[in-house]
């Protein structure tokens, strides 16, 4: 199994020593994310996010399926992370690592446990039929914040899908086409972002959203998920450096003012994204006059 | 089970305790003497035993370090732990994820330079489940590591708390949130829950799992909760490892 | 020091000792004991508050059993009899194998099909309605396994498991859908004092025609001429057992022999006389009565 080149130590000196002076590689602040870039695909459900160099891909589908037999309320929602060999060479396709497993599971825990869709609007006759509903995210090159990235890319895609609208008469079900009627959205309930911080130098110095060399460097990290109501999801601290309580509590009252600025620019990307597909869509009343 | 009844009006839980009670914790060192290290922890109705092989040379080349020793861990739910009978795969998430965390704690915690190219092995038998899996899985590695004679620079305990939300019913200022020490199986399906990990039963954290939605500002109290019983079950352990000491010696004298 | 696995290796001094002890007559034991005398174990019922029935068995050489046995409903299919043998599912964990290891998977075999004789009328007692039944799961941890075969450490722990299995009292009529008494005092215990209790399975060892020796040690095992597993079910009126099965095991020898140089003890070739399996097995009955005997005693202490 390949593994990732590890830095150098000179690298690593480096890196250290400029941390304990307060200065990060690429010269941000110790709480600031990398530039966030999302944008949005011809169909609904496909989020496109960079997140500095680190660039996810999750696209939302839906089909009707049978509901569990011990929730035939509910409607089956599911996310798969696949790590593969495009996002870096050090991943392999079909072999769970360690960090893929924990990858997987964060992203369970924020989005899907913390009920961010609302489950039960997804079924359709109970017991028989339901909507599933499937995120697959594609990592497309690892720069370090592979958790944050595919937390965005996951919950932007989700706001941003629409399924088809579904009559139920009696016990037959039409599903219509999107050019028969108008697509529904998801029914979210709200939105779960994570936040990754890094810790160096015994506890001193944690910084947020690391990228792929701060990541191999850092002697502990901790994820927590929040959304904008001030709720936490999540919190997976896996061992690794321990860290004072109240450190820990600073921590996530930065980590709530990010959220929220994320949360704010997701919304605005959507509508933005909204506004263009109406004046697309509304082209067959539009005229074929130049622009004067 | 509706949420009235997990805290009853006079501050009572379903068992009985109040909110900053800790359940009978009962371990017992060296049960199994095949191996190196073992324990046995009860903890309520939770049952985990734990042995713990090494330090032992690596069968994987994988696992052979320079710098110290490589922690494994393996966790195993018996088909019988839960409620209905569940025989779990090898690879699920959740225990992987648990074995990872697990493995991750123990390794700051046990000097593991002392002990280069070498593994050291922890097995996990979960026998019954009743809240604070996790927690009782750290203690019981910490007791098992003890009796192995595995150098550690403190004890590690975990404990979890929980938030039960106080309707405020005739008076709106009696609501609120209340922490609670200790959750049980009945109380972590309802109640959000967090389990806390420290090395050494002080103020620093190793070890934090929430998994469920809390509010930002109950965190805190929570986490405090947390921390106390921590310490409490610090001062539990050592009594028993001392205890344990103790026979021990004796029974050479003898 | 990891847990081993059941090889063992010897050398051919400590072979040759090994046999020209246990060869003479009266025979020697390596620990002195006596050739029906077990060691000390550790036996203790009702040990899992979440299940209807488990035990718990620490073996003389360290081994750990814990046995659990959890039993849910489930709807009876209108098909034939011998689908019954479904009711009753075994599962062995042995800690650090793979699930489908061959072990494993014998110990699962060797248990399952003993309480599922011809006539053993435990699935009559697992029937609730016509439409429904119990299903019974014995789950079986082996920790550490022990350095000699599992197989009477299994046996014996999963029998007193099921023992202390109880099952909830049915309230409803016979053709409604079950409910049962939320009283757990009120319930049944799933072998009664008049039912066939659930089998044993005992190791023995043989060593040239006259000597014979239960529980034997891994060195003992090496040494041993035949190595049968004999299993044994009491009837209730606590006579005699009955021998319900016998399973050859590989023996360290295996018939193989090495030639006699120097005063080196051989081993005989080409397995044992049908005299001494018969002596083996008329034994067995009595050492078989003396542990139904012991286990009873577990049992009523509680």
């Amino acid at each position: 199994m390949p593994r990732e080149l590890e830095p150098s130590t000179s690298e690593k000196t480096f890196v250290l020593e400029a941390l304990k002076q307060k200065l990060r590689i690429d010269g941000r602040d110790f709480e600031s994310f990398r530039g966030l870039e999302l944008s949005f695909g011809e169909d609904y459900g496909l989020a496109d996010v960079q997140l500095g160099k680190t660039r996810v891909l999750a696209r939302v589908s839906a089909e009707v399926a049978k509901p569990f037999s011990d929730r035939p309320f509910d409607g089956i929602f599911q996310i798969t992370t696949e790590l593969g060999p495009m996002a870096s060479p050090a991943f392999e396709t079909g072999r769970q690592t360690e960090q893929e497993v924990l990858l997987a599971r964060l992203i369970e825990k924020a989005i899907r446990r913390s009920g961010a869709i609302d489950t039960e609007s997804l079924c359709i006759v109970a017991g028989q039929k339901c909507w599933q509903v499937r995120v697959d995210v594609h990592f497309l090159h690892h720069d370090g914040g592979l958790v944050d990235a595919s937390c965005i890319a996951v919950v932007a895609a989700l706001q941003h899908f629409r399924r088809p609208d579904v009559s139920v008469e009696g016990e037959k079900i039409i599903i219509h086409t999107l050019t028969e009627r108008v697509p529904v959205p998801l029914s979210i309930l709200h939105v779960p972002i994570c936040v990754t911080y890094s810790f160096y130098h015994g506890g001193e110095i944690s910084l947020v959203d690391a990228t792929l060399q701060e990541e191999q460097l850092r002697d502990g990290d901790m994820t927590i998920t929040l959304n904008k109501f001030g709720e936490v999801c999540q919190i997976a601290k896996a061992g690794g450096l321990p860290i004072g309580a109240l450190a820990l509590l600073q921590c996530a009252r930065v980590a709530l003012v990010k959220v929220q600025e994320i949360t704010a620019f997701i919304q605005k990307r959507l509508e933005e994204d909204q506004t263009l597909r109406t004046r697309r869509d509304n082209l067959l009343e539009s005229t074929a006059e130049n622009p004067r | 089970m509706s949420r009235h009844e997990l805290l009853s009006p006079e501050g009572l839980r379903i068992d009985g305790r109040r909110w900053n009670e800790l359940r009978l914790f009962e371990a017992r060192l060296s049960t199994t003497t095949a191996a190196d290290g073992s324990s046995y922890v009860e903890w309520g109705n939770t049952k985990i035993i734990c042995t713990v092989a090494g330090p032992v040379e690596p069968k994987m080349g994988s696992n052979r370090s320079q710098d110290g020793a490589t922690v494994v861990v393996e966790v195993c739910f018996a088909a019988f732990s839960g409620n209905d009978r569940k025989k779990r795969a090898r690879g699920d998430k959740r225990v992987q994820e648990m074995q990872t965390a697990l493995q991750r704690t123990f390794s700051e915690a046990i000097l593991t330079q002392l002990h280069p190219r070498s593994e050291i092995l922890i097995t996990l038998h979960i026998l019954s489940q009743d809240g604070s899996v996790l927690a009782a899985c750290v203690n019981a590695c910490t007791l098992a590591l003890v009796d192995a004679g595995v150098p550690m620079s403190d004890y590690v305990v975990a404990c979890t708390a929980g938030s039960y939300f106080v309707r405020g019913g005739n008076n709106p200022e009696d609501e609120g949130e209340d922490p609670l020490l200790d959750m049980n199986n009945l109380e972590e399906a309802d109640l959000p829950s967090v389990t806390v990990g420290t090395i050494g039963g002080g103020e620093k954290i190793t070890l934090l799992q929430l998994e469920t939605k809390v509010r930002l500002e109950k965190l805190e109290g929570m986490m405090a909760v947390a921390l106390d019983g921590c310490g409490k079950l610090r001062e539990l352990m050592d009594e028993i490892v001392r205890a344990h000491g103790n026979e021990v010696v004796r029974r050479i004298a003898l | 020091m990891a847990p081993s696995t059941l090889t063992t290796l010897i050398s051919p001094a400590e072979l040759s000792y090994l046999r020209s002890s246990l060869a003479l007559v009266p025979p020697i034991r390596p620990d002195a004991r006596t050739p029906t005398q077990f060691r000390p174990l550790v036996a203790e019922i009702d040990i899992l508050p979440s299940t209807n029935g488990s035990a718990r068995m620490v073996w003389g050489d360290g081994g750990e059993c814990v046995v659990g046995i959890k039993a849910e409903v489930e709807p009876t299919e209108p098909t034939s009899y011998g689908k019954r043998r479904n009711w009753v599912e075994v599962g062995v964990e042995v800690q650090g194998q793979r699930d489908d290891d061959p072990l494993g998977v014998f110990l699962g075999m060797t248990v399952g099909e003993s309480l599922l004789t011809p006539t053993s009328t435990l699935t009559e007692r697992l029937v609730i309605t016509p439409k429904f039944h119990w299903k019974l799961y014995i789950d079986i941890l082996l920790i550490t396994p022990p350095l000699s075969h599992p197989a009477t450490l299994l046996s014996l722990s999963t029998n007193l498991a099921l023992r202390s299995t109880r099952i909830p009292r049915l309230i409803s009529e016979s053709d409604e859908d079950p409910i049962f008494d939320d009283d757990w005092d009120a319930s049944i215990p799933l072998y009664s004092i008049t039912s066939q209790l659930p089998p044993i399975t005992l190791l023995v060892v043989s060593v040239e025609e006259r000597n014979i020796f239960f529980d034997p040690t891994r060195e003992e095992l090496s040494v041993g001429d035949c190595v049968l597993a004999i299993s044994l079910a009491s009837s209730p009126a606590h006579d005699a057992p009955k021998v319900i099965g016998v399973r050859t095991l590989e023996s360290g020898t295996g018939g193989i022999a090495a030639d006699a140089k120097d005063g080196v003890v051989a081993a005989s070739i080409g397995g044992v006389k049908r005299r001494v399996i018969k002596r083996i097995i008329k034994e067995s009955l009595s050492v078989g009565k003396e542990v139904f005997e012991s286990l009873q005693g577990v049992v009523d202490a509680n």
